[in-house]
């Protein structure tokens, strides 16, 4: 019993450490890797231009979105037609 | 004190009573039903008592709805590029958000002390567990907001998928995190808000040509790639064929959560078919634009045919935006009203799935309307009604419509994120991967996926040129 008291704690140790090193992998990416990738030239161009014209291409619905869609307006003559 | 991630269960409806469901509680879809009623109900209530006293039916004046009092209570983590503290400024208006995002965190865990204790359970258990969850919901948040990953659009599900599977894999389950793992409770609540977002008057914004595109295409490509990878490819679970087949042809991870709830898809199928789904927006999104420019093809049509075939809402924007504004726009209120359709796509894939995907044993016995009803999730009605409600009002003028706008834009839209984020977090702490592992092997959800979307591509691209290249050419 009391063995096997030790392995599940030694398991659970383990585990935290897994994790503290999981989460230093993640903190590295973000904190370092990512960062970097941003500034590369087409990328960074990217983001700026999605800045310029305020365009949240993390939208999941397009209510997430800065501004609600709205239809160009020539596109009004056809409807009226329908 | 540590355990490995529990088996793979559906995300629960009335048929699959698990632990999650205590004796004298009530049912997780009725209190997600419940509790989802109340917060739109009262997002409405208080969007109404800040009517603006000059011009309310002015569009243009209130771009984004009437102001909403809640939308000081919720927000997230804005984007940051190197230093995570940049996320807690918003870079445009300057504001602090750091309040905002603990007073969000503190409605999610609200949310969940009321559906514990609806739910029968003892909302104290869930407390302890439920902060730390809501802690790493945030650092998901986080994650999705540095600007490298937000520009490709890399939602926040993968994150929170990510980070539970961490948890998951490493410390596991532990004693005191498992009555806070309703993650079912909190994405059955998010998506009955989210009715509220999925108005169908939206579906007639671009007219004929808009309808032509969006409803001809949508269906077909929905219905031909299940059926081609129920009967061709042979996958054997129907619900991780339609969970895929509707977030390809619809809109993505909005599509994807609330079909696999209307058709009661696993954990881990949901988590694939939303990590497909990701990964071809990225795609898509890099190439379609330079593709269509090589191509010639026309700015509105181009826009057109992106708004009908990228998944997801943002990635539809920045790569129209990209060919121009004209097609940005085009493209943004194709998606819109694809965006729309969700409500009418889960309810009728719930009433097929209880109706003739799910057959009883015992037909003889009862009606066929009986076993409907019994086996149909029920939170897809509270989905489906807080949607007429909010399309009925949406519809009466241009004040009311303002009010459902700032309803949505101000609370409504940051609590669902919330509660899928919490949700996800749940869901990768519990999911096994190992379950998906031959079906992953066998690449047949990835051939289905490509088939699907390359169909996909063909038809809009041909209902596009037909639509807003010839009969409604500008």
């Amino acid at each position: 019993m009391v063995i096997q008291e030790m392995i599940r704690n030694q398991l659970a140790e383990s585990g935290w450490l897994r994790l503290a090193l999981c989460a230093s992998i993640v903190a590295g990416i973000w904190l370092i890797v990512l960062p970097r990738l941003s500034s590369i030239d087409i990328v960074a161009k990217h983001i700026e231009h999605l800045e310029e014209r305020e365009v949240h291409a993390g939208a999941m619905y397009y209510t997430d979105l800065e501004k609600l869609p709205t239809r160009p307006a020539w596109i009004e003559d056809e409807i009226v037609l329908w | 004190m540590s355990s490995t991630p529990s088996s793979s269960s559906e995300l629960k409806t009335e048929s699959a009573p698990t632990e999650a469901v205590a004796k004298r509680g009530w049912h997780e879809d009725y209190a997600a039903i419940m509790i989802g009623a109340m917060l739109v109900i009262l997002s409405l209530l208080v969007t109404w008592s800040g009517r603006p006293s000059e011009e309310p039916g002015n569009r243009k004046l209130h771009s984004k709805g009437w102001p909403n009092a809640l939308s000081k209570t919720i927000d997230k983590p804005q984007a940051w590029n190197s230093n995570p503290i940049e996320g807690l400024t918003n870079a445009k208006s300057k504001k602090n958000v750091g309040l905002p995002i603990v007073l969000g965190m503190v409605w999610i865990v609200a949310i969940g002390v009321v559906g514990s204790w609806l739910m029968g359970r003892a909302p104290i258990h869930f407390l302890v567990g439920g902060l730390f969850l809501v802690c790493l919901t945030c650092i998901a948040y986080f994650l999705a907001a540095q600007k490298f990953v937000e520009s490709y659009n890399l939602e926040y599900p993968l994150w929170a998928l990510m980070v539970g599977l961490i948890i998951g894999n490493t410390v596991g389950e532990m004693k005191w995190l498992k009555p806070a793992l309703i993650g079912e409770f909190f994405i059955k609540t998010g998506l009955v808000i989210f009715g509220a977002e999925v108005l169908f008057s939206r579906l007639l914004e671009l007219g004929l040509p808009g309808l032509l595109t969006a409803w001809v295409v949508t269906p077909i490509v929905l219905i031909a790639t299940y059926l081609f990878g129920v009967y061709v490819l042979r996958i054997p679970s129907r619900s991780l064929c339609m969970t895929i087949s509707a977030d390809m042809s619809v809109c993505g991870v909005s599509a994807a959560i609330a079909t696999a709830g209307a058709c009661k898809a696993k954990k881990e199928e949901l988590s694939l078919a939303i990590g497909l789904s990701l990964f071809f927006t990225v795609i898509m999104m890099v190439v379609m634009p330079p593709f269509i420019e090589w191509i010639q093809l026309d700015q509105v049509v181009g826009g057109a045919w992106i708004g009908g075939t990228i998944d997801a809402t943002g990635a539809v924007v920045a790569a129209g935006e990209s060919l121009g504004k004209e097609a940005g726009e085009v493209a943004a209120t194709v998606k819109m009203i694809q965006n729309s359709m969700i409500g009418l796509i889960a309810f009728g894939v719930a009433v097929y799935w209880a109706g003739w995907v799910e057959k009883s044993d015992k037909k003889a016995e009862v009606s066929l309307g009986y076993e409907v009803w019994r086996r149909f999730p029920k939170f897809i009605i509270g989905f489906f009604c807080a949607s007429v409600l909010c399309s009925f009002i949406f519809t009466m003028g241009g004040e009311e419509s303002l009010l459902v706008d700032g309803s949505n834009k101000g609370f409504i839209g940051p609590l669902r994120g919330w509660l899928f984020c919490i949700g996800f977090i749940c869901m990768g702490i519990q999911t096994n991967f190992r379950q998906l592992a031959p079906m992953l092997v066998s690449g047949r959800p990835v051939i289905m996926y490509v088939l699907g979307q390359a169909l996909n591509l063909i038809l809009t691209l041909t209902v596009a040129s037909l639509t807003f290249g010839w009969l409604f050419k500008k």
